[in-house]
């Protein structure tokens, strides 16, 4: 019942903003006839197009007929490619959440352990160098640190592949890219929530039971500390596929990033705001699914 | 969310660690770059636009084949890579300072308003964060070049008005917390006006979560602007940026290393500068907090 609420009241009034956001730009962006016609097109070839696409109509009228289009299903053709723009992005997103997916893992494996030392060590030089990794991690542009890794484990020392991804191997450098940025956001946040637990009430009455630490830490501090961490996955994705876009093209990765700067580069508007519409969706999905996993998880927030 | 860690608790306990005072460290950075950007003619000794065949790919003076007449060598047109670095600072430090200042004031003033008289205001405003933290803020920016020339001062207008969630985001929720509590109820019932309560109340106690996010902002939106020109959406060539210098190096990788990884240096200290500063602002002026800066978010 209360998501049907949110969906009702938080997540379709967000929609309406977003689709409308979007229709400004392509509206502002300016006239698609002249794009599809040729230069030779009278102004009365012109105007026939214009009425046919209903670019004669009132802003709202036409925003309206893009919010029907979009519902069902239709996202226009795409000029460049002369296909539907939504299957062209659809085609290209699997490539870019595989690698997104692969990012996330390597940033759970560094960050998790990472986080989970750095709380325990607190304030120790182990503390300081690790918040010292996450800091850093943060403040390094992901294209530099891709750039970097290939000096060293493709150029230096040819390791892994630079370009394409055709093999498991092609993953290696532009996931631990993004996973590395991903990490920094993640060690914090993990060693966060893990200091915040080990001050709870019921972490002290296991260790008087007489359990070993490792037991305490791995039952009572770990699994708890970890519902917040989900929900921050989700809410680094808008992040993760932003660093994408700079890192696909970094490796030549077949995504849509790449999809999107070459339709930026040809101002192929139908293709641009089907991907900002799918990554938004997306992003939505994901919110949500972290809201239900954090219900799950955590009996608690139920109660209030 | 997650829920605020209270590290008061934490601090009193003994430290075992002396850290380097982070904060002096990154703010003289910054004035470094900042100051040889401003004075960068009177200070660069080669023209950091001239092309010369004869000097091309020069590396970095403590290597076989170096000159400290090119510190940090040359680049694959023979331009001077430090003074290079020395200009580019200009559009980086430009577009993150005045980007901030646009996404700062408008995010502070969305986030005062709707915190503060709530109702729809606060839906609507809501409503857009939401749908605004839906896009990533690079997919944002790189399709508003579509329709903006980018030029510089569109470049700062694009990233200023794009990146102004977050700032909306602490606000409201600080505005939220102090608009209950007594000295603010009691100026309500004494009646005073809305707009005085909000310059005279609730700006002051927001201002130092405000400025803090201000500082380490600039930072993010460099980076911004940094993977923006790298992509080659941002400010035009023959414009020197950090990011397109990078860009530029990315083909020399195999024999020429310097020309990709000191733009990349250089970005990366001056975002870590300026959450250095933020982090030190954030203890000075927060007195319950007297932390060790750094890790301390």
């Amino acid at each position: 019942m209360k998501f049907i609420k949110k969906i009702g009241f938080q997540v379709v009034p967000s929609l309406i903003i977003l689709t409308f956001i979007i229709f400004v730009l392509v509206y502002v962006a300016g006239d698609p006839v002249s794009m599809m016609l040729p230069e030779s097109a009278t102004s009365a070839d012109r105007e026939v197009l214009r009425e046919a696409l209903g670019l004669n109509e009132p802003f709202l009228v036409q925003y309206f007929q893009y919010l029907t289009n979009m519902i069902r299903g239709n996202f226009g053709t795409s000029l460049q490619y002369q296909q539907p723009a939504m299957s062209l992005v659809l085609n290209r997103l699997v490539a870019t959440l595989s690698l997104s997916l692969v990012s996330i893992g390597i940033g759970i494996v560094i960050s998790l352990p990472l986080g989970i030392v750095a709380a325990l060590k607190r304030n120790t030089w182990v503390d300081v160098l690790i918040s010292g990794f996450s800091i850093l991690g943060k403040a390094m542009p992901n294209f530099w640190i891709g750039i970097m890794l290939i000096l060293f484990l493709a150029v230096r020392t040819p390791l892994f592949p630079v370009s394409g991804a055709s093999t498991l191997q092609h993953y290696f450098l532009p996931s631990f890219t993004l996973g590395v940025a991903l990490a920094a956001e993640m060690t914090r946040l993990t060693r966060a929530s893990i200091l915040e637990v080990i001050e709870q009430e019921y972490v002290q009455p296991a260790r008087s039971k007489g359990q070993s630490e490792g037991i305490v830490i791995l039952k009572h501090v770990f699994l708890n500390a970890l519902i917040p961490v989900i929900t921050i996955i989700s809410l680094q994705f808008p992040q993760l596929i932003g660093g994408a876009i700079v890192v696909e093209t970094v490796f030549s990765w077949p995504g849509i990033g790449r999809l999107l700067l070459s339709a930026i580069t040809n101002s192929d508007m139908m293709v641009i705001q089907a991907i900002v519409f799918v990554i938004a969706i997306i992003t939505i999905a994901m919110n949500l699914i972290a809201d239900i996993l954090y219900r799950v998880l955590d009996p608690r927030i139920k109660l209030n | 969310m997650v829920k605020k860690v209270d590290f008061s608790k934490q601090n009193k306990r003994k430290r075992s660690v002396n850290l380097p005072p982070l904060g002096t460290i990154g703010a003289l950075f910054i004035l470094i770059v900042t100051l040889t950007a401003l004075f960068a003619p009177f200070i660069v000794r080669h023209d950091p636009f001239q092309i010369d065949a004869t000097q091309r790919l020069i590396p970095p003076f403590w290597l076989e084949d170096g000159t400290l007449s090119y510190p940090l060598g040359t680049d694959h047109l023979g331009r001077d890579v430090l003074s290079r670095l020395i200009y580019g600072g200009r559009v980086s430090i430009l577009v993150g300072v005045l980007s901030v200042f646009i996404s700062g004031s408008l995010g502070l003033s969305l986030g005062l308003i709707s915190g503060y008289f709530g109702n729809w205001i606060d839906s609507v405003t809501m409503r857009l964060v939401d749908a605004m933290l839906a896009i990533p803020t690079l997919l944002l920016v790189l399709v508003a070049t579509v329709v903006l020339e980018p030029s510089l001062s569109m470049l700062i207008l694009i990233i200023g008005l794009t990146s102004w969630v977050q700032y909306t985001r602490v606000v409201r929720g600080e505005v939220l917390s102090i608009k209950e509590r007594e000295f603010v109820q009691s100026a309500q019932t004494l009646g005073a006006a809305n707009s005085y309560i909000i310059k005279r109340h609730i700006l002051p106690n927001v201002l130092s979560s405000f400025i803090v996010l201000s500082t380490i902002g600039i930072g993010t939106a460099i980076l911004t602007e940094s993977s923006l020109s790298f992509l080659g959406f941002g400010v035009q060539p023959p414009d020197i940026t950090w990011g397109g210098m990078l860009n530029d190096g990315r083909n020399y990788l195999a024999t020429s290393w310097w020309v990709a990884t000191f733009p990349g240096l250089i970005i990366t200290m001056t975002v870590l500068s300026f959450t250095f500063v933020g982090d030190w602002l954030r203890d000075l002026l927060d007195p319950r907090t007297q932390s060790r800066g750094a890790d301390l978010k």
